[in-house]
């Protein structure tokens, strides 16, 4: 059963790859040429969808103010990795576990001590993520770990991928059926109550896609800086546009834009892939502050310049 | 019970309510009836809000029941039937959304319950009936030229209106309303006002909770005293005299400091500055 999905599964990714190289034979050779490897190809498709997955949640994550949360996230499913693999799970399980038991964990501080969110967070991430870095320095090489903390996009083999894509479809998938509910959970909670919504469903339903997500981004960009690619994308595009819609289109574009020109640039100039997707988020990110239509610095420059020499 | 129960928009029996350990409601018992424009009235800390967010189903009473249109107050919000206003501050007015947009959601449940498979589709592709409904609540509050426009770019009483137009735009049995009159221009005031009077001459029950009491005094039907319990609930001339706001303002488990403010309130001075 498990062999015939995964065969499935390889049988969808080498068609998707398919059909990214058959977009990408049409660009100039300089650039089309690092993805005559497969490692490459698979690196772009893992890329292109973690890019968009985390553009789309980036968005809620701004609007919710969860920037922390997703920081907390990311660094509590170590040990459910380091667990995982000494028991020869997919890793995947084991992080999604040790994630959702952390943020329900947060939220049980929250609501029964006096304890503020962001102590509650604190404390409960680097507890976590402290447990992971006891458990993996017992049992695996430090390059394991480095590939763990900071991605390895280039080493992401077949399962991992299709689990990956699967992470993604669920997530996009929630986020379209239940776009209503998302809107008004993040836009007015108490309205939400009012009609009858079931808040915490949406909440903790919320938490658990950002974990899903989380996880399946781990090869890409790493537990340190998939909080960057979680908040990033959606800060763009809140400086850009004026509707959740388009600001969920914009954000994923910018996802997607910034893993494929940041794995290109890692390869070309041989440097760490999960840094250089960031650095190339953070670049878009600087882009959208200084030349925003309605929030640029230079927009505001030039008024108040216009107003100064009009005087 | 079954028949009269029906006939009130809300029958609550023995209610308690605590921000964890501490009590804020006890023993409420409170009729209110259908078609009216009712207030409730109380020194801060009273409850007043408290009781609010019973009936909006974010605070869950300790003990007691809340019966909302002779039925299970659940039932009554998952129907639509309770629409709610907030105070302007609870809303994050840079979200990324237009005046429309936000009119819009009032309809989500009702998408949501009666859509079949299209409640999974954007908006725009929700049923004639939720578009009609939203441009007519716009109207209302006269800010259909401005419904493309986003939130963020919205004056004070154009923020309040909107909030209203999402109120009637979700067609409720009972309009629930915070402070409506806070923080408006004497025309917008007039313009809520008019509106919610319509609404209760088409049988739709106006409850909000006010401060100011010069409000209450021209624009309620029935005020209910609250503090910390009901301590008098009926017609409005009955119950903002002198003597039954001075018991008001006195009642049972009050601190000195909340006796002051109620005096205040009673006085009718300085009542807006203690809301903050």
């Amino acid at each position: 059963m498990m062999e015939a999905l995964l065969a499935f599964g390889i049988t969808i990714v080498d068609a998707l790859i398919a059909a990214l190289m058959a977009i990408i034979q049409l660009l100039p050779g300089p650039v089309s040429d690092p993805f005559r490897y497969g490692f490459m190809q698979r690196g772009l498709l893992t890329a292109i969808t973690v890019g968009g997955v985390c553009g789309v949640l980036s968005c809620y994550v701004i609007l919710k103010r969860w920037s922390l949360l997703g920081d907390a996230i990311s660094h509590a499913v170590l040990p459910g990795v380091a667990i995982a693999y000494l028991l020869g799970w997919p890793f995947f399980i084991g992080a999604f576990v040790t994630g959702a038991l952390t943020s329900v964990g947060i939220g049980f501080i929250e609501r029964h001590t006096r304890i503020k969110p962001d102590a509650a967070m604190g404390l409960m991430f680097t507890a976590a993520f402290a447990l992971g870095i006891v458990i993996i320095s017992q049992i695996a090489t430090s390059t394991h770990l480095m590939h763990i903390l900071f991605g390895n996009v280039l080493g992401v083999r077949y399962p991992a991928l299709v689990l990956t894509l699967m992470a993604g479809l669920i997530t996009l998938g929630a986020v379209f059926l239940y776009y209503k509910q998302l809107f008004l959970y993040t836009f007015d909670p108490v309205q939400a109550r009012a009609m009858g919504m079931h808040t915490g469903v949406i909440h903790y339903g919320l938490i658990l896609l950002l974990t899903l997500t989380i996880v399946a981004s781990l090869e890409t960009v790493g537990i340190i800086l998939v909080v960057a690619m979680l908040v990033t994308p959606g800060a763009t595009a809140y400086l850009l546009v004026n509707s959740l819609p388009l600001m969920i289109g914009v954000s994923a574009t910018i996802g997607v834009l910034s893993a494929v020109v940041g794995l290109y640039l890692s390869f070309v100039f041989n440097v760490a892939s999960g840094g250089t997707i960031v650095l190339v988020a953070s670049g878009f990110f600087i882009l959208a502050l200084l030349f925003s239509p309605r929030q640029g610095l230079l927009r505001r420059w030039w008024t108040r310049h216009r107003a100064r020499t009009a005087l | 019970m079954d028949a009269t129960a029906a006939q009130l928009a809300v029958s609550i029996r023995d209610l308690s309510a605590a921000y964890d350990d501490v009590p804020v409601l006890a023993d409420v018992d409170l009729d209110i009836p259908r078609g009216q424009l009712v207030t409730f009235v109380g020194p801060n800390g009273a409850g007043k809000s408290t009781l609010f967010k019973v009936l909006v189903g974010i605070v869950s009473p300790r003990s007691g029941t809340v019966q909302i249109l002779g039925g299970e107050a659940e039932r009554a919000r998952v129907r639509g039937d309770i629409a709610y206003m907030p105070q302007q501050e609870q809303i994050d007015w840079d979200f990324p959304a237009s005046v429309r947009d936000v009119v819009m959601t009032a309809r989500y449940t009702r998408m949501i319950t009666e859509g079949g498979p299209r409640r999974f589709l954007p908006t725009r592709f929700a049923a004639p009936h939720h578009h009609t409904a939203v441009a007519a609540a716009l109207a209302d509050v006269d800010m259909t030229p401005m419904a493309e426009r986003a939130i963020g770019a919205l004056s004070g009483g154009q923020q309040k209106r909107t909030l209203l137009a999402r109120v009637l735009a979700q067609d409720a049995a009972i309009l629930l309303l915070d402070e409506p009159l806070t923080g408006v221009d004497r025309d917008s005031e007039r313009l809520i006002m008019q509106v919610l009077q319509r609404e209760r001459d088409r049988g739709r029950t106006v409850i909000t909770v006010t401060h100011d009491l010069a409000s209450a005094r021209t624009h309620a039907d029935h005020v209910v005293l609250l503090n910390r319990s009901v301590v008098a609930s009926g017609p409005r001339d009955e119950m903002l005299t002198d003597e039954m706001l001075t018991r008001t303002a006195t009642a049972r488990w009050m601190s000195s400091q909340d006796t002051s403010r109620a005096a205040d309130a009673a006085s009718g001075h300085g009542t807006k500055e203690s809301s903050r």
